[in-house]
């Protein structure tokens, strides 16, 4: 019998999900051995694996090509060997395990390898290169891969198995870090230990993208020590001695000139109140005693008021307080999961809505029980969600890092070709349409894509929480909405604008000038959004082969211009980008609509191609009737679900999410396209509460 | 306009070894391979918004313009290498030519591999395209060349970036310098920050006390992460790896503090106004007065002085030499009061040549070896945009000021031939030298520009810069 026997006799779509559910559970290694694919006793001398799976799929894929004569790209695959482990064709196995798992190889317009074959493959790679000792990264985790797994088996008909996620250690967002200092040494001069990276086309808090190392972790130190000082601190006032106004008087009597010994109860006394407003719990007995002896090792060696610092530092330090830890607690289910603990949930449920840590009411449950079940973490979801005093900047953000509209401000525009261009107030007013289509919380996406509704110059005073109109550096900032110059300011905002030229966040000025140059549109950038957020497509970075120019001549119009890249090499990409990117050549660089370009009519035509599915491949007269028809799509939808998945869970879908992700459509399509239905389905499903059971004697063994 | 896949996987220099290791181990292997070699010392400074040939060309030298590489490049058949002995400087070079006998100007190199536009971000000291965009400065495809030098030459920090922003409020920006791919390295835009990461051991107020409280506070913290360590999965365990290998090497840094501790005391830089300045030509001045310290106190042999570097970083209003425009304005054309656009370049060029000369007679005066600080040690001046404010990269021209015990040649003029032509050279080669020169045989630093064919590309340093 062979594998692939074996897994072709089963075709049926939720088995698929399945079956590559158990290979991201490592399951299918249980498999192979059973059906004896792969013997604990197959080592490097036999690899039977090798002789009968992975050798004959490198013959029927790869060595047609990467032969022994004149092999492409020099890469020769014909007499590679299984022997990773004694260190030979390494660097050929990694590429190879590179290109299956981005499925970039065999190239499209050959014969494609069984999906169940390829998996398996990779995992003999995987189980061959932990044996060799190497590790190696799983591009399909990466921040802006997300799209490259399929979408067909994630929206797949059937049933899928339970999703969860990897047990993780998330480096926490530089604004929570931020907020939870001031929260219990406020006043402090901080400097920004962490960043989060610049996101490009992606989001930005990844759970695999940070580390706390290097010139961070001394800029946390810096600050932790400024806090420590703020909060065990000695002042002097009119000739008394008296705490500082943030040290706490637990912390005081530590430090008090007339305490030289401060007692066993001070000390548990101070370590309490660190704890509580710190990493917002009791300290164990075990690690109250722990740090006792360390603060008064301290207090000896350094002097009395430096250990108590140090002591403070230790506890502001703890990893507690830097990363948001999710291992799950308990037995592990028939899934081979468990469930995160309750303290877990309430972190995880507050980080993912706001930038600060969980509230009394979700603390208090968690210490209770009462945040142990999804009908209990959905209570406290919807009641963050519903509760307008609770700010929730995630939420804008998610839109923020969707659309990138942003960037806006970070290009260059020369004022002497447009005086009244006012970049901020631009975002600004696309910020407040999305909230407001929020707060509607009807066919969002739909309205996202379609509505011909625009702020315009306006914002909420922070004092009278009013409308007010947006300070701009011209009276013409309105122009961009191809106002015209006598337009009076309304505050009973949103205006609508002509539906034939306007149509949602695409067409908004500020989404515009982000995805444009210094002096012209850029409908490539136009079109990488289309196709990677809206129809779930990826296209690779632009090869270092090609010198990425477009002709400098400005009697062309952009569309002349880029004649050059339907050149056949170039069209392998491209075709990607421009018919989707063309048409919204109906505005100007500037955001403003127009008929004209260089003195000829604008040719503002595209065509939604390549999408995957039959009745969306349309041509399309332009952008505001391209997006009304990718507004209907419910593949567009999908997408949208899987981006905010990636965002919500700060990584990549994988197809063990299927279930997750069929469940949020599921309830954004039966609530009436509610994003706030959305988002409570991400937070309440088993991608985003329970974790992979690792069992603890494997870990333990390797301490 | 393209090239055979072949040429492109045969230049292409990032191998997999690069890729196998996830991020954070090859850090921690990368750290742990810190190798301690002898001086030459480094000291790159960088300045935002391109640097036009001509400024730092000796008068006297003409070139045509031709069109190469896609737009338009000056001419140069036949290399270049003229003493400087008897050519006049620049006005942007007058403030060092009492030691023109050091310097040695080298045109004709390019790099369009890193990009171009407003900045080449990590991929101008990086000689690799960092796929910079609008407003960010990209992902490091590798080390850059500062970073490479510092871990070669060892150093208590094995490099350190420090410079200016157009944004006062910026403290710590990540904009041209990595330790290795995706692994940016930073760069500390307030001079009391960098003050206080490099002095803060002897800084006033503190006490050896302190000093220790710290050493023992690192210990504590170590434990508390190897605890977590063992509560988590195996692959989240190379993320707290990281976190503990942090720890460490400030441990052992504390160690090593330590043991200069009077070395420190007195070559630490006095904390003056310009240290706290809401002027960028003050806080500026201030940097170099640390990098200078920090050069003489040993903590370093490497370091990155970049001035408005990178995307978005790069628009400085150089206010304190009364230029009320930024140098984006400035590049786009823009004048002010009764100078024009390259007027108001080559004075703001000539300011940062002024710093380059009191840094330089700052290490003159410090006697070592056979001779100073300064003949051990290499300056190399360059913009991250290459040659003009939107660069093509088609030629990047470079100062370097080349201690007399570092191997290289001083008081030379070199051009090279221009893109494409036989002979050619990229700035690669460039940094393959400086590499060379201290101690690293290393065959090319970067990516090849796979534009480029046949004798204008090729491995190796530019025999031409030794002595």
């Amino acid at each position: 019998m062979t594998i692939s026997k074996e897994m072709k006799s089963d075709r049926a779509p939720h088995r698929r999900v399945s079956i590559f559910a158990f290979w991201r559970l490592g399951f299918v290694c249980h498999i192979l051995l059973a059906i004896g694919y792969f013997s604990p006793t197959a080592n490097a001398q036999t690899t039977p694996a090798f002789d009968t799976l992975v050798k004959p799929f490198l013959k029927k894929h790869c060595v047609g090509c990467h032969g022994a004569d004149d092999p492409e790209g020099d890469i020769s695959l014909h007499a590679i060997t299984g022997h990773l482990s004694k260190g030979t064709g390494i660097k050929s196995w990694e590429k190879i395990y590179h290109q299956l798992t981005l499925a970039s190889m065999p190239p499209k317009d050959e014969e494609q390898p069984d999906v169940h074959v390829r998996a398996l493959v990779l995992q003999w790679l995987e189980q061959e290169f932990a044996k060799a000792g190497i590790q190696i990264e799983n591009k399909l985790a990466r921040p802006g891969f997300g799209n490259y797994v399929k979408h067909e088996l994630l929206f797949a008909d059937g049933k899928a198995s339970p999703s969860f996620s990897p047990p993780r250690v998330w480096r926490i967002r530089p604004a929570v870090y931020e907020a939870s200092l001031q929260q219990f040494a406020k006043g402090g001069k901080y400097v920004k230990p962490f960043t989060l990276k610049s996101g490009g086309h992606t989001f930005r808090d990844y759970d695999n993208q940070y580390v706390i190392a290097g010139a961070d972790l001394a800029q946390l130190m810096a600050n932790t020590k400024v806090a420590a000082r703020l909060l065990a601190q000695i002042v002097e006032d009119k000739g008394t001695l008296k705490r500082g106004s943030r040290t706490p008087e637990e912390l005081f009597q530590l430090i008090d000139p007339e305490n030289k010994q401060p007692s066993d109860e001070q000390l548990q006394a101070a370590i309490n109140w660190l704890y509580h407003h710190v990493l917002l719990r009791d300290p164990t007995d075990e690690e109250a005693q722990r740090m006792i002896a360390f603060a008064k090792a301290s207090m000896t060696s350094d002097g009395q008021l430096l250990g108590v610092r140090n002591m403070v530092s230790a506890v502001l330090l703890h990893p507690e307080s830097l990363y948001r830890s999710e291992q799950g607690t308990g037995q592990a289910d028939e899934h081979g999961r468990v469930i995160l603990a309750p303290r877990e949930l309430a972190f995880a449920i507050a980080y993912s809505l706001t930038d600060t840590r969980p509230d009394d009411a979700m603390l208090e449950a968690a210490d209770n029980g009462k945040l142990a079940t999804r009908e209990e973490v959905q209570t406290h979801v919807e009641r963050i969600i519903e509760d307008n005093k609770i700010a929730k900047p995630r939420i804008l953000g998610f839109f923020r890092e969707y659309f990138e509209y942003g960037g806006a401000v970070d290009v260059f525009k020369d004022i002497a070709l447009n005086r009244n261009h006012s970049p901020d107030v631009l975002v600004s007013d696309t910020d407040q349409l999305i909230m407001h289509i929020y707060q509607q919380d009807k066919n969002v996406l739909r309205e996202l894509l379609t509505t011909n509704e625009s702020f315009v110059q306006h914002k909420i005073d922070s004092k009278t929480k009013k409308s007010a109109r947006a300070q701009a550096k011209s009276l013409g900032a309105h122009f961009a909405y191809n106002l015209p110059p006598d337009w009076k300011w309304v505050p009973d905002q949103p205006i609508e604008l002509p539906g034939s030229q306007r149509a949602g966040i695409l067409t908004q000025p500020s989404w515009l000038v982000a995805k444009s140059g210094n002096f012209d549109n850029d409908a490539i950038r136009r079109g990488l959004w289309v196709r990677g957020k809206l129809l779930g497509g990826s296209i690779p970075d632009i090869p270092i082969t090609v010198d990425a120019q477009l002709p400098n001549d400005e009697t062309l119009t952009l569309r002349e211009k880029m004649k050059v890249t339907t050149e056949a090499y170039c069209w392998k990409c491209h075709q990607n980008t421009n018919p989707v990117g063309l048409p919204f050549e109906m505005f100007d660089h500037f955001g403003r609509w127009r008929t004209k370009e260089l003195g000829k009519p604008v040719v503002t035509a595209g065509a939604i191609n390549n999408s995957g599915i039959k009745s969306l491949n349309v041509e399309v007269p332009d952008a505001v009737r391209m997006l009304h028809k990718l507004a209907d799509s419910p593949r567009v939808r999908q997408v949208f679900v899987r981006h905010a998945f990636r965002y919500f869970m700060g990584r990549n879908e994988t197809l063990n999410d299927a279930a997750t992700l069929r469940r949020a459509d599921n309830a954004y399509v039966e609530s009436g396209g509610s994003m706030k239905a959305l988002i409570a389905s991400l937070l309440t499903s088993d991608s985003f509460m329970y974790r992979e059971h690792v069992a603890a004697s494997h870990h333990k063994s390797e301490n | 306009m393209t090239i055979t896949r072949r040429d492109l996987l045969r230049n292409a220099c990032f191998g997999a070894g690069a890729l196998t290791l996830s991020p954070v181990l090859s850090q921690i292997k990368a750290q742990a391979a810190g190798q301690a070699q002898r001086a030459p010392r480094f000291v790159f400074v960088v300045e935002g918004n391109g640097l036009p040939p001509q400024h730092v060309m000796p008068l006297g030298y003409k070139f045509k313009s031709v069109k190469a590489g896609g737009g338009w490049v000056r001419t140069c058949e036949k290399p270049v290498n003229d003493s400087l002995a008897d050519k006049e400087l620049p006005p942007s070079l007058q403030p060092i030519k009492e030691y023109k006998d050091r310097l040695t100007v080298v045109h004709g190199l390019s790099g369009k591999i890193s990009g171009g536009g407003h900045s080449s971000d990590f991929g101008a000291l990086g000689a690799y395209n960092c796929g910079s965009g609008v407003g960010n400065s990209g992902t490091p495809q590798g080390e850059t060349i500062d970073v490479a030098l510092g871990k070669q030459l060892g150093g208590i920090f094995s490099h350190v970036g420090v410079g200016i922003s157009d944004r006062t409020e910026h403290d710590v920006i990540y904009n041209c310098s990595a330790w290795g791919k995706s692994q940016p390295t930073p760069t500390i835009c307030q001079p009391m920050t960098s003050y206080g990461a490099l002095f803060g051991s002897v800084a006033g107020g503190s006490s050896k006390a302190d000093f220790n409280a710290k050493t023992n506070l690192l210990d504590f913290l170590r434990d508390d992460v190897k605890r977590l360590q063992g509560q988590v999965a195996s692959a989240e365990r190379d993320k707290l790896e990281a976190h503990l290998k942090g720890y460490e090497d400030m441990r052992n840094r504390q160690s090593r503090l330590g043991e200069i501790e009077g070395t420190l005391r007195r070559n630490a830089p006095t904390v003056t106004d310009k240290f706290k300045s809401e002027v960028e030509s003050d806080r500026l001045d201030a940097q170099f007065d640390i990098a200078a310290a920090a050069l003489i106190g040993g903590l370093t042999n490497s370091i990155t002085i970049a001035s408005g570097v990178g995307n978005p970083f790069f628009s400085v209003k150089f206010t304190g030499l009364g230029i009320d425009v930024g140098k984006h304005s400035i590049g786009h054309g823009s004048g002010f009061g009764d100078m024009d656009a390259d007027q108001l370049k080559v004075k703001i060029r000539t300011f940062h040549f002024r710093l380059i000369a009191d840094l330089m007679k700052k290490l003159d005066a410090v006697p070592e070896a056979d001779g100073t600080m300064l003949d051990n040690t290499v300056i190399v001046y360059l913009s991250d945009a290459a040659e003009a404010h939107h660069s093509r990269c088609r030629e990047w021209p470079f100062v370097l000021l080349p201690g007399k015990n570092t191997g290289l040649v001083g008081g030379r003029y070199l051009h090279f031939p221009h893109y494409g032509q036989e002979g050619h050279r990229e700035h690669g080669n460039l940094y393959t030298t400086l590499l060379h020169a201290a101690g690293n045989q290393r065959k090319y630093f970067g990516v090849h520009d796979a534009m480029l064919k046949g004798n204008a590309v090729g491995d190796g340093p530019l025999p031409e810069l030794f002595a």
